[in-house]
């Protein structure tokens, strides 16, 4: 078998691993959640008025996409106070903030893509270390 | 990104493990010689 075929095989195995990860084993769909309560939480905690956030879940996505009756100010902030767009946005793992109001989003990149992408690296530096470590060595009589 | 890796650390390993499988498959020698 050819080595490019190999690599395609081993290529479609590992984008068939982050799907079942992502999508059958719901992983996808636990970060977003967890992204969504501490989202949530975070907007409580800075006593902001109410703002529904929603984020991508067709398909699944760390985009929030934030709708209620918040002013400019209560949005944006100003200097040291970050507003509800900061808050939202500082909470780990957010990827993008924008306001239903505000337009669209512009594009964003779904959740399964971006875990795919995420296990490119691991799976290229596993290529080169069993490379490294299955060379063929050469027999020595000495 | 990175809590996106914290969270999916199991399928990063799996990633490496295919990795390393791929690399000595390529390296195994062909048994027709």
């Amino acid at each position: 078998m050819k080595a490019w075929t190999k690599l395609l095989i081993s290529f479609a195995a590992l984008l068939a691993c982050g799907w079942i990860v992502h999508g059958p084993l719901g992983q996808g769909a636990a970060f977003v959640a967890g992204l969504q309560a501490e989202a949530d939480a975070a907007v409580r905690a800075s006593m902001a008025p109410p703002t529904r956030i929603a984020f991508g879940h067709d398909p699944l996505s760390r985009a929030a996409t934030l709708s209620g009756s918040a002013n400019d100010f209560q949005r944006n902030g100003m200097g040291l106070l970050p507003g509800i767009t900061g808050t939202v946005a500082a909470v780990p793992g957010v990827g993008a903030v924008h306001w239903a109001d505000a337009g669209s989003g512009g594009f964003v990149l779904p959740l399964l893509v971006e875990t795919e992408a995420l296990a490119l690296l691991p799976w290229l530096i596993g290529i080169a270390l069993g490379w490294h470590l299955f060379r063929p060595r050469r027999e020595t009589f000495l | 990104m990175l809590t996106l890796a914290e969270f999916n650390l199991p399928l990063l390993v799996a990633a490496l493990l295919i990795g390393l499988a791929t690399g000595w498959w390529l390296r195994r020698r062909s048994n027709r010689n």
